[in-house]
């Protein structure tokens, strides 16, 4: 061993790289996700939207909001409600779903949209089996 | 037995006959129908959004003949002798009008003269003014005018469009009248059903993600009736050239906001864009039909609009 001096170089080389490994495993900044857009806003400028969906028959009926989880029905309703945290400068579209029973012939469902407890949107939906549309909330 | 077989066969030799005179009959009757019918209305069309309506209003009472081929860069194109030899010879002419073809004026007193009518997409629309950057840093030599051309990127200009063609089809040829505005309906009805279609994939799109970053400013319609803001490196027209100052700025720009990713077209160069990425850490977000159809699912107005949304939304989700 004392005859190699590269043999000896490579090997505290080799140590060296082991010990640091975990060192700057630990130190290196981690991936970062991209942020949730209410993450970004100003919370003066969040606020929560009531949304009220009502069906013409029992339908399963779907509420969706870009960034934000759905909200769903599990079983044929009449009506569901949630409410969403959005941008009051810029609040995204809702798309909602009302999945009526196709032999039931022509099938409505309304959207009803509040914002401190006053209405900011409706509209009715036609169709038969899967009704389906898009809401834009006006900004302020 | 023997008189049996002679009745037979002479109610063999009638019915033979009857068949027959019932097929002369039927081909007297389908080639009158046919040469009532006459010949199929000769359609040309500069636009290859304009020619896929077209097809679907006239249906097989007309021919589409496409000038201006998909996957051409129709801010480029000049028609060539045999171009205008067609279409001295048809009928009906389709244009996309508001400056988008730059050689209509030089055409139209050849049209007058050949009694082809102009159907000018562009004068049925609602016009949005073209977002041409950078008049003091670069040859604006191109030739448009101060409208956006690349109206049929808003699904109502394109509804507009299929009445005013469906028009144009009942007054060059009323026999038709009841076929063409029977599929003028239909078309509406499809057309209506894909502008939900794009409402509802957008729906999925946070407003904040709504940048795009494009090779030129053909997506102004779509921006407007969607909530996008454009930023593009050319200006309206595929020939005009980005400045390096207007480069920094985009540069800057797509940095700041942090756009997720930049997309490009299918008749241009990407290589711009690819710079772009490398300097911004955008992701080539694909690639964009924006001067008209293309080919595969994209040769459709509906397969157009479906691609490029779906594009959109996936890249900046």
């Amino acid at each position: 061993m004392r005859g190699f001096p590269l043999l000896r170089l490579f090997l505290v080389g080799a140590g060296l790289v082991l010990l640091g490994a975990p060192v700057c495993l630990l130190t290196q900044p981690l991936p970062s996700s991209p942020p949730l857009a209410s993450a970004l806003i100003e919370p003066e400028r969040l606020a929560v939207y009531e949304v009220l969906l009502t069906a013409s028959a029992a339908a399963r009926l779907t509420i969706r909001v870009a960034n934000q989880p759905s909200v769903q029905s599990s079983v044929p309703v009449t009506s569901l409600t949630a409410s969403f945290t959005m941008n009051a400068a810029e609040p995204e579209d809702l798309a909602v779903f009302g999945n009526f029973d196709p032999t039931a012939g022509n099938s409505a469902l309304r959207v009803e949209v509040r914002l401190a407890g006053k209405t900011l949107a409706e509209a009715t939906f036609w169709g038969t089996g899967l009704v389906e549309d898009v809401v834009t909330l006006p900004k302020p | 037995m023997q008189a049996f077989f002679a009745i037979d066969l002479h109610d063999r030799r009638e019915s033979i006959s009857f068949f027959m005179m019932r097929l002369l009959i039927a081909t007297a009757f389908l080639t009158c129908l046919a040469f009532a019918q006459g010949e199929p209305l000769r359609v040309a069309s500069l636009s290859t959004v304009m020619a896929d309506l077209a097809r679907d209003i006239g249906a097989e009472r007309v021919e589409v003949t496409e000038i201006v081929k998909p996957g051409v860069d129709p801010h480029i194109y000049e028609p060539t002798p045999g171009d205008r030899k067609t279409i001295a010879k048809s009928q009906i002419l389709l244009a996309s009008g508001l400056g988008f073809e730059g050689y209509l004026d030089k055409l139209r007193p050849s049209l007058e003269k050949a009694g082809v009518r102009l159907v000018v997409g562009g004068d049925v629309v609602k016009p949005i003014e073209a977002a041409c950057e950078g008049h003091a840093d670069h040859d604006h030599a191109h030739s448009h005018g101060s409208a956006d051309p690349h109206w049929w990127h808003s699904i109502s200009n394109v509804q507009a469009v299929a009445a005013q063609i469906c028009d144009a089809f009942v007054a060059a040829d009323p026999a038709g009248k009841a076929t063409y505005e029977a599929n003028a309906k239909k078309l509406q009805s499809r057309l209506a059903v894909l502008s939900k279609w794009v409402r509802l994939q957008l729906a999925a799109l946070p407003k904040a993600n709504r940048v795009l970053v494009t090779s030129h400013e053909a997506l102004g319609y779509f921006a407007t009736d969607n909530g996008f803001e454009i930023f593009a490196v050319q200006g309206v027209s595929t020939s005009d050239q980005p400045s390096s100052q207007k480069m920094k700025r985009l540069i800057g720009e797509i940095k700041a906001r942090n756009v997720r990713a930049i997309f490009a077209e299918n008749i241009e160069n990407p290589k711009v864009l690819e710079q772009i990425t490398n300097e911004t850490g955008a992701k080539l977000g694909g690639v964009l039909y924006a001067d008209g159809l293309g080919n595969g699912p994209a040769a459709t107005y509906e397969g157009m609009m479906k691609t490029n949304v779906s594009t959109i939304v996936e890249a900046l989700k």
